[in-house]
């Protein structure tokens, strides 16, 4: 990066010369009458938090996080697959709470519902769970270490979306390929969808929300799309093309996908599972908002064994969950690369972003 | 080594229990899509076959595909027009043209080149040949005003003829002439609000009559009316370095993903390589990364600065580079190696 800098340099220096040699000729060039950059910006920046989040020396930082939610009061929580499974952070990075040690086998996403309880997946047992915010065992639904395909088994679920009535709708998951609901009380209603690439058919359905329109929207991973339906199962629309979403999150009438830009799931022969690290907010209608790119950062040659050292700071490797606070910043859960990421907005440029320069522009 | 053997027998029969466990989790169902939905795209490195008595390109800054599919690539080497067909075989050139410094270049609907000039501040329309039909601007002459440019980028030309020049890194408007390069009105200054802008670096006109601008560094698309209304801008998706309409009407934009063009007293350099098709209502409807190559590398594949793009009649996109000094067409890749 440093040496491109210096050759854009190297080019601005030329173009200051030539311009300076044009205006001895007596042919003036304008350009500097205006900046060539946005004084009051359309665009708003992310700048990663570096103090965020503040882990006490005895919780462990190891493990992928692959689970992600903020709460009503704005509290971070992050579901990992290491030895201090569930982590709270406030918004400021102060720790507030862990539980969960020994509990789980493949934590997978993670989600608040209505009342303040915590939602886990967890597709190492094939169960989902219920607890207090204390880390209480409400309910679980599916049995644990049974995987299959019946009103009262999963195959490796990975999300659930809980309606304000306490309904239960699950993704099922890297076994299955189905949503399955339930009321409050765990009674299995229904299910849909099969394996497969048709409307209503998933590849892997990865993640699930429900928006305030009381519309579903299913990350179908693998297959590049996202599809909405209506709580009845009703196949409504897809967004395809656009991410592999991995995470999903809602909050009003936007919708953020954490994943890569598209790409095939199987390319001659190999698994390449991620091209770079996309952040997009959709509309609940499907347009997109905005687009946010991390960089993607290097772990090393197996990514089962990361050499996490090796990441630069805002760098991620597989970001897998999102959750956005009340003020607006971005948390991501980032499996491969083994931590969570505080992203906040930036809207207003520096005085010394706002200073005429005398480089000239890029052509 | 006796002791171990029953270790190893246990963990043979165990391993052969869990592979039973995880197929029967795993291999219920492939884990990719049976027919894809995301459409991929392979550079194909035998395009362009460049002759030897052709100069290789310069910066690429311009590209657009004229009625034949014939690829014309507008660069900033020596032979400044190269013509290169579907198949990469070369079709013509023009050498060293009156243009100083290029940028787009467009191909308008009777099938005649238009050349932007930023050095000269001027915009040309040419023959296919080569014949120079008509400037617009006076030569080395910037200013801003009913018959000058300053830095002029792009041009959009209309079925009945008008041009929409985008005005440019020096000024911040579009221009209107009508056929006979009689100036009609422009609109425009600089600033982040509708109907302003940063850097308006490319322009193109959908089968509707609709205009859209690319204000690169304002890290949006605008949309017009002929008559310069603003109609709508599409922002926070990506920076657009250049457009092409195609014949479904969408917008292929090409760049990088937002970022501020100064940050901290710096300018970064670009974040990384997209290209987007936008709907003619907005809507996002395929997104497409490329690798960004590193400095003073040109792998193929890699793109080190998008500056210009087109498509074909088959779908196949080209992609002009002016940092890479080259262009590339991306073929669309077929299904075969999704299958197992």
């Amino acid at each position: 990066m440093r040496k491109i800098n210096l050759i854009r340099r190297l080019y601005f220096t030329i173009a200051f010369f030539v311009s300076t040699l044009l205006s001895t000729w007596g042919i003036s060039v304008a350009s500097a009458d205006y900046p060539g950059f946005e004084t009051e910006p359309t665009i708003v920046e992310y700048d990663v938090d570096p103090d965020w989040p503040q882990r006490p020396e005895d919780v462990s930082g190891v493990g992928w996080v692959s689970g992600l939610a903020v709460d009503d009061q704005d509290q971070v929580w992050l579901f990992r697959k290491g030895p201090d499974p569930v982590q709270v952070y406030k918004a400021d990075g102060a720790f507030v709470r862990t539980w969960g040690k020994g509990k789980f086998k493949d934590p997978h996403h993670l989600r608040i519902d209505h009342e303040g309880n915590v939602w886990v997946a967890d597709f190492g047992l094939h169960i989902v769970q219920k607890f207090t915010p204390e880390g209480e065992l409400l309910q679980t639904l599916g049995v644990q270490n049974e995987p299959g395909e019946d009103e009262t088994h999963f195959n490796m679920p990975t999300d659930m979306a809980i309606a304000p009535n306490g309904d239960i709708f699950v993704t099922d998951g890297y076994g299955n390929r189905r949503i399955v609901h339930f009321d409050k009380h765990g009674n299995f209603i229904k299910a849909w969808g099969s394996f497969g690439s048709e409307a209503g058919e998933f590849v892997l359905p990865h993640a699930i929300v429900l928006g305030e329109n009381g519309k579903l929207y299913v990350a179908d991973r693998n297959s590049g799309r996202i599809q909405i339906f209506d709580q009845n199962g009703k196949f409504i629309d897809q967004w395809s093309q656009i991410i592999m979403p991995w995470g999903l999150s809602i909050k009003g009438d936007n919708l953020w996908v954490c994943g890569s830009s598209p790409h095939w799931w199987l390319r001659d022969g190999n698994y390449p599972e991620y091209k770079d690290q996309l952040l997009i907010r959709f509309g609940t209608d499907g347009e997109v908002r905005q687009l946010w790119t991390l960089p993607l950062g290097d772990i090393g040659p197996d990514k089962n064994h990361p050499n996490v050292s090796l990441l630069k700071q805002g760098e991620t490797v597989g970001v897998h969950c999102i959750g956005e606070d009340s003020k607006g910043n971005l948390f991501v859960g980032d499996i491969y690369g083994e931590h969570a990421l505080k992203l906040v907005p930036v809207s207003t440029p520096s005085s010394e972003d706002l200073q005429q320069s005398t480089v000239k522009e890029p052509l | 080594m006796l002791s171990l053997k029953p270790y190893l027998l246990q963990s043979i029969a165990a391993s052969f229990v869990l592979q039973f466990i995880s197929d029967l989790a795993y291999a219920q169902y492939p884990e990719f899509p049976p027919t894809p939905l995301v459409v991929e795209y392979d550079v194909d490195t035998t395009w362009p076959q460049r002759p030897e008595n052709v100069k290789p390109l310069g910066a690429v800054s311009g590209i657009s595909v004229d009625q034949d599919n014939n690829v014309w690539v507008f660069n900033r080497g020596e032979d400044q027009v190269q013509v290169y067909n579907v198949d990469g075989g070369f079709v013509r050139k023009w050498e060293k043209t009156i243009v100083a410094e290029p940028h787009h270049l467009r191909i308008d609907p009777v099938g005649n080149i238009w050349l932007t000039d930023i050095g000269l501040h001027v915009v040309h329309q040419f023959s296919p040949d080569g014949k120079l039909l008509k400037t617009l601007g006076v030569s080395g002459q910037p200013g801003e005003d009913d018959m000058h440019f300053n830095a002029p980028t792009d041009v959009a030309v209309s079925p009945e003829g008008d041009a929409f020049i985008s005005d440019g890194y020096g000024n911040r408007r579009i221009v209107h002439y009508d056929k006979d390069g009689k100036f009609v009105k422009t609109w425009g200054t600089f600033g982040t609000q509708p109907g302003q802008f940063v850097v308006p670096h490319s322009i193109v006109m959908d089968a509707q009559g609709r205009l859209y601008v690319a204000d690169r560094s304002g890290g949006r698309i605008q949309i017009f009316s002929q008559e310069g209304k603003f109609i709508d801008q599409w922002d926070q998706v990506m920076m657009p370095w250049g457009l092409t309409v195609t014949d479904s009407g969408d917008v292929w934009a090409c760049g990088s993903t937002p970022y501020w063009w100064k940050r901290n007293g710096e300018f970064p350099t670009v974040k990384d390589q997209v290209l987007v098709r936008f709907g003619s209502d907005g809507r996002v409807r395929q997104i497409w990364a490329v690798p960004l190559g590193k400095e003073g590398q040109t792998r193929p594949g890699d793109f080190n600065g998008i500056h210009c793009i087109a498509q074909d009649d088959y779908g196949n996109l080209y992609v002009g580079d002016v940092f890479g000094n080259r262009a590339q067409k991306l073929t669309i890749a077929k299904d075969v190696s999704d299958s197992p």
